[in-house]
């Protein structure tokens, strides 16, 4: 496989025209028909359609010959992860796509999930395990442990009928994922994004774990690395993804400029991402929101930004983070982006320190901005006491 | 089972536990007359008999829940006279995600956002949107009324309704969360009676 990937041959067994091959492949694809149905018609598919529209786009940018092949579906989930089926079909949740700071991010997880795809994961991963232990098939770990899940939903489902179905950006045999990670790079390099961009992504995902676990005075535990777990440990897959990023880097003709492209990312995630972070930040899990946030800002500061560390801070209910909300909602309300919410924010946390007509005038400008709010009524109800 | 809410959770745990021992926790009926309920710091007067959830290890002290139909299709819940400093779930310090406490000190805001903390957290809502915010007198007192919908991991899109008032620097809090096909609209009559009839004991 070192060979494969330093001569940057590796090759898609799943090609233009594929069908599956035998009855184990077919019985896989069927299932997946099922859940493929269920998730076109579910109540948490994100169905804005600038964002979907750019999924495709950023597909035929990573395969122009084979994008038609592949579905993504964007779905509401405050997990970070993402996964493929072997049909084709994939699953990218706003909790990824909540911390992808560009569009060489986003191309770093739909390459991989691509990998699995072209490389025909699922099917070796589901033989495998069928001929070592039926009982592994069915021990979960991963997203889980890894993203501190509460709840069930499409990765669960899809494992309960049947483990070989899906691939998570988190699961399954170091050989397999270390084979996705540098299809995944090879993509990126020939759709000219840096590679590098993977790496930085897990990098950020192990930050934000650890910020979280240091806020509640745990110790951090790489989840990915839990006993049971047979997938690359998340350190080491980022360390491993580092060097394949600086070789495929190197290996490309001088002169080649690579592109993040941010301004698309930002401009096919606008209408949404305050409410990509929003589902971060009422998680309430404040050293990640914290984290998140601010790495975020590493690409500058804005309003939505601004107003949602207030309201980290806000849930966070700390000693003295009152004050600290409301010096962020006090920034958050300079910036010419700043969100009507935000006016609101700052118009409470000013009552609450007793700052009464400062505190009133920002309710006023919020009714301003949104006369129509869902709270308006209560809004003014509190103005007019 | 971790996407059901707690008390629906609660439920199914109970079910099977009780199966393997031979105890079966039951629903008790609930009279339509006055009655004291949440450890008797609430009386309210419904119209029609409910059944009493079994309490469990999910619910605070001050909790209590009932049913129509089966609580995944709707319930109504209590919490009466929780002070200052505690969450209206029950969690351990070191929780990945907490439910913010209940303060005296909390705005209108403060209030709902505790509420859909709790439904992130604790009921698995994936997509939560709130619908109305509204002052309302609740026992006797300026309340907040909350409306919103939910889609916990279960997929199916249920609506809830919070009625809230804080006091003598206690919380008092009434929900009613159901099935956004029917069984919402079908007790939200009765639920509104229920907020009307409340009186601290």
């Amino acid at each position: 496989m070192l060979a494969a990937r330093e001569s940057g041959l590796l090759t898609p067994v799943v090609t233009r025209d594929y069908a599956p091959q035998d009855l184990d492949e077919r019985g896989m694809w069927d299932q997946c028909v099922n859940l493929e149905q269920q998730l076109e018609t579910s109540n948490l598919r994100i169905r804005d359609p600038v964002l979907n529209e750019y999924l495709v786009g950023v597909m035929q940018r990573l395969l122009p010959n084979q994008a038609d092949k592949i579905r993504v579906f964007a779905m509401w989930s405050a997990d970070f992860n993402a996964a493929m089926f072997p049909n084709g079909m994939m699953i990218v949740n706003s909790g990824f796509l909540a911390r992808a700071r560009n569009e060489a991010q986003l191309a770093a997880v739909l390459g991989h999930e691509s990998g699995h795809y072209l490389r025909r994961h699922s099917l070796q991963g589901w033989r495998n395990r069928r001929a070592t232990s039926a009982v592994m098939a069915f021990v979960a770990v991963g997203a889980g442990a890894v993203s501190g899940a509460t709840g069930s939903n499409w990765y669960d489902l899809a494992n309960a009928i049947n483990s070989g179905l899906l691939l998570s950006v988190f699961r399954y045999s170091r050989e397999l994922e270390g084979e996705a990670d540098s299809y995944g790079l090879q993509l990126m390099a020939n759709a000219g994004y840096s590679p590098d961009a993977a790496s930085k992504i897990w990098k950020q995902l192990i930050e934000e774990r650890k910020a979280s676990a240091a806020a509640r005075k745990k110790k951090y535990r790489d989840g990915a690395a839990a006993a049971l777990s047979t997938h690359p440990p998340t350190e080491e897959r980022m360390g491993r993804l580092a060097a394949d990023g600086m070789f495929i880097e190197r290996a490309k003709q001088s002169g080649l400029t690579y592109d993040d492209g941010r301004e698309r990312w930002l401009a096919a995630t606008a209408a949404l991402r305050p409410a990509f972070i929003d589902e971060q930040v009422k998680q309430n899990d404040p050293g990640a929101s914290l984290y998140l946030i601010e790495s975020l800002a590493v690409d500058g500061w804005d309003g939505t930004l601004r107003y949602y560390e207030g309201e980290a801070y806000r849930l966070r209910d700390e000693a003295g983070d009152a004050d600290r909300a409301a010096t962020s909602y006090a920034a958050a309300v300079e910036f010419p982006d700043a969100m009507p919410e935000a006016h609101r924010a700052h118009g409470y946390a000013q009552l609450k320190k007793g700052e009464v007509e400062a505190g009133r005038h920002a309710l006023g400008r919020y009714l301003e901005l949104r006369p129509d709010a869902s709270d308006a009524a209560m809004v003014r109800f509190t103005l007019g006491q | 089972m971790k996407t059901l809410k707690p008390w629906r959770a609660l439920l199914v745990v109970t079910a099977v536990g009780a199966l393997l021992s031979g105890c079966v926790p039951t629903y008790t009926l609930v009279k339509a007359e006055p009655v004291k309920v949440a450890k008797g710091q609430l009386t309210v007067q419904p119209s029609i008999a409910w059944n009493r959830v079994p309490r469990g290890p999910y619910d605070i002290v001050q909790e209590e829940n009932w049913t129509q139909n089966g609580p995944l299709l709707d319930t109504i819940g209590f919490i009466a006279a929780l002070p200052d400093g505690q969450a209206i779930a029950k969690q351990r310090p070191k929780d990945d995600r907490k439910v913010p406490v209940f303060r005296t000190s909390m705005t209108p805001q403060d209030l709902i956002s505790m509420i859909e903390s709790f439904y992130r957290i604790k009921a698995g809502a994936n997509v939560f949107e709130t619908q109305a915010v509204k002052p309302v007198q609740f026992l006797g007192v300026s309340g907040v009324e909350f409306d919103y919908s939910y889609v916990g991991a279960d997929e199916i899109k249920r609506r809830g309704r919070s009625v809230l008032a804080i006091s003598g620097g206690k919380l008092y809090l009434m929900m009613l969360d159901g099935a956004s096909l029917h069984y919402f609209d079908a007790a939200l009559p009765e639920f509104e009676r229920l907020t009307a009839s409340a009186k601290i004991s």
